[in-house]
């Protein structure tokens, strides 16, 4: 498993960015540390696209809790007294 | 019942909105009202404050520039008010590229310039790039008369963009270049370039080193 995995780059060819918070980063290196592409992604780095799979990695989704199916009895409407014609 | 005609509506909101924008160049001192002012102390982060730039510049042609950062608008905090947001976008198949500069050699001035009212910056990014190889002299004749976009950064970390939508960096003149008077003279090419701007600000994005690809 590579970051490649889990961003796709975009925008540019695979290369040098220097980078405010990590300095320079080679993207054509396969071994660059995911934790460190995800702070730049979570900072709107313009040049990193999350794959499915990097999205189902780094950000799952809790599974919905299973609420436990409760019957709702509704009253029945009381039936109208129907009007009889004397 | 009034009907409300959305046409006219909108004509009313336009003429105001050229009204302002017209009276633009003069309402610096309008904008920064609503900014709120804060106490400033020592802002040293960790003690650190390492004078000079680091060895390496950064440079490319200003018209191979796709998109540049934005400047602040109507900032609500003095930090705001010193900082561009976005990134320097390159045109495909263009980039930026890194010039290797003496330690201690390379600095950049802050200058303030213009009259009562119509006060300003330049800066002037100084450059020492040790030897005469044919590399190096070639940049500077083709640098010499180009409009340029440059990025400092300083030992902080800070990064200081030299170029803008409406203005180049232009190389400016030379500082010792030459082959120096003696054997332990200095032999390299000096050069200073200049870029004059309405405020300063530090640049938060990236520098992309590798070719942009595609439509931006």
């Amino acid at each position: 498993m590579t970051w490649k995995d889990y961003f796709t780059l975009i925008k540019v060819q695979p290369g040098r960015i220097v980078t405010p918070r990590f300095g320079t980063l080679d993207f054509s290196d396969p071994n660059l540390p995911v934790d460190k592409l995800q702070a730049l992604f979570e900072d709107d780095f313009p040049y990193l696209k999350i794959t499915p799979m990097g999205m189902e990695a780094l950000y799952p989704i809790p599974p919905l809790a299973k609420l436990p199916s409760k019957k709702v009895e509704s009253p029945t409407p009381a039936r109208k007294p129907v009007k009889r014609k004397a | 019942m009034t009907k409300f005609d959305i046409q006219e509506s909108k004509r009313t909101v336009s003429i105001l909105t050229d009204w302002w924008e017209g009276l633009g160049f003069g309402m610096n001192a309008q904008i920064f009202k609503n900014m709120h002012f804060a106490d400033i102390g020592k802002l040293l982060t960790d003690g650190k404050n390492l004078g000079g730039l680091a060895n390496r510049i950064y440079f490319g042609l200003w018209n191979d520039v796709a998109a540049w950062p934005t400047d602040p608008s109507a900032p609500a905090t003095i930090e705001l008010a010193g900082t561009q947001t976005g990134d320097l976008i390159m045109k495909a198949g263009k980039r930026m590229f890194e010039l290797y500069t003496t330690e201690d050699a390379a600095k950049l001035d802050i200058n303030v310039i213009g009259e009562e009212a119509g006060k300003g910056y330049e800066l002037l990014l100084h450059v020492f790039a040790p030897g005469l190889h044919k590399k190096l002299l070639g940049f500077m004749n083709a640098t010499k008369n180009e409009d340029l976009v440059m990025i400092a950064q300083d030992s902080a970390g800070q990064n200081y963009l030299m170029g803008c939508a409406i203005r180049s960096a232009k190389f400016s003149a030379s500082d010792g270049s030459g082959t120096g008077s003696t054997t332990d003279g200095r032999r390299g090419l000096g050069m200073i370039f200049a870029y004059r701007s309405a405020n300063l600000y530090v640049y938060s994005g990236n520098i992309p080193l590798t070719e942009a690809i595609g439509s931006v």
